[in-house]
């Protein structure tokens, strides 16, 4: 038996239409044009063209799904869930799950490979999932923002809009989520800043919630 | 020893959470005072509003009175309380001459801790010691707080009121007889750090 055709004998003449994987009529089957290039090569001369259509078309499709769910692994490589469609379940727990909307950014923010949210006085609140928990992170990182708080107002800034830390390993990103949140963006190397501090900026309204929320009545 | 000289020495305020820190250089600097205080969240949210972050920085001047003398410059660095922070603290501490001590007398509950922190801070400092002890009027109470912290008998116990700039004066009298007194220990040609601060710079600060 050959490969890539299916269950069906291999057939050289005289195709014979076989349940459910062929159709019935003319007007079903394609065009020997059409027929994928991959197949055509490896199995030149073995088949006649409009068997070959047939199965093939079938098997190629298959594979091509297969290399898009291959693609959609890559880009959402740090999340959790597999789930290439989300349902309005998934997107409700992403608007109130802080740890949910930390991963969406990573998953959605090309260059951004770790996001972790804190209270403004360093406790730790969520983040994204790679991302090791670490309680002292959470304390730096409100340390560092109280601190350049101070040094914008020491040069005459009204408004601390985020502090950025460059590494070796990549930025490190801080921007004030309200007054009581912190929110941290780890990057790559070699990435552009503006597009991430654009990006992740528009996403801080909705930990903004999640921050409140947090504080006692 | 002829014209003005100047020193500059580096004060350490630390403590635990709540305890008074940020009201004592508050009360105490002579400058605009570089807080980095945010509401507090959690469960501390109810023993206080704000808290600090990173750093609190006031300065004190003791001008000369007389020819001859020197004018002395206290830089105080107030650290965060929470365990957390504790690395704001080891940053603080580098180089620093005398550390203060602040604690709540109203608040035996942080007792414990305070002991662990004031033994973590000292433990790789040769510096003298000062501890405040925070809403408590009485000397021998001060006393019993610091024996509880588990300090030497010599080291001074200040019982004071810190939401009174006052009470503040009394802490920086007596970090500057501690400072006094090892300098004179140090006149005795050892190999003790404490008269070499000379060209330490200000940290900046301005109108906020």
């Amino acid at each position: 038996m050959a490969e890539g055709v299916g269950f069906e004998p291999t057939e050289t003449q005289n195709a014979s239409t076989v349940f459910e994987t062929g159709p019935f009529v003319r007007s079903g089957t394609l065009p020997p044009d059409r027929l994928a290039v991959r197949d055509r090569q490896s199995h030149a001369g073995l088949h006649p063209p409009l068997r070959t259509g047939i199965v093939n078309f079938w098997v190629q499709d298959s594979s091509k799904r297969a290399d898009e769910q291959f693609v959609a692994d890559l880009t959402t490589i740090n999340t959790s869930s597999g789930a290439s469609a989300p349902s309005l379940a998934s997107l409700l727990h992403e608007r109130l799950d802080p740890a949910a909307i930390l991963n969406s950014i990573v998953r959605s923010v090309a260059g951004v490979i770790g996001a972790a949210l804190a209270s403004a006085d360093g406790r730790s609140v969520a983040h994204s999932d790679h991302l090791m928990h670490d309680p002292s992170r959470a304390a730096m990182i409100a340390a560092t923002m109280g601190l350049a708080g101070q040094l914008i107002g020491v040069v005459g800034g009204r408004q601390l809009e985020e502090v950025v830390v460059r590494a070796d390993t990549g930025y490190v990103i801080v921007f004030a989520v309200g007054s009581e949140g912190v929110l941290t963006v780890l990057t790559r190397p070699s990435t552009n800043l503006h597009h991430i501090t654009t990006e992740v900026r528009s996403r801080i309204e909705s930990l903004r919630n999640v921050v409140r929320g947090g504080r006692p009545a | 020893m002829t014209e003005q000289h100047e020193h500059t020495f580096k004060i350490l305020v630390t403590g635990p959470f709540a305890a008074g820190k940020t009201s004592l250089i508050q009360a105490i600097s002579q400058s605009p005072v570089v807080t980095t205080e945010v509401a507090t969240s959690g469960e501390e949210a109810v023993v206080k509003a704000n808290t600090t972050v990173a750093m609190d920085f006031g300065t004190f001047a003791l001008n000369p009175l007389a020819d001859g003398e020197e004018l002395v410059h206290l830089l105080m660095f107030g650290t965060p309380g929470q365990e957390r922070f504790r690395f704001m603290t080891d940053i603080l501490k580098a180089d620093v001459d005398v550390v203060t001590f602040v604690v709540d007398a109203r608040a035996p509950a942080s007792f414990q801790e305070a002991r662990g922190m004031l033994e973590l801070v000292m433990n790789d400092l040769r510096v003298p010691l000062v501890i405040a002890v925070n809403r408590c009027d009485d000397r021998d109470q001060a006393r019993l707080v610091a024996e509880y912290l588990g300090v030497a008998a010599d080291v001074p116990a200040i019982p004071c009121q810190l939401i009174d700039p006052e009470s503040g004066r009394e802490v920086v009298a007596e970090v500057l007889v501690a400072l006094l007194q090892s300098a004179e220990s140090a006149e005795t040609p050892t190999d003790g750090p404490t008269a070499s601060s000379t060209d330490r710079t200000l940290v900046p600060h301005g109108g906020i």
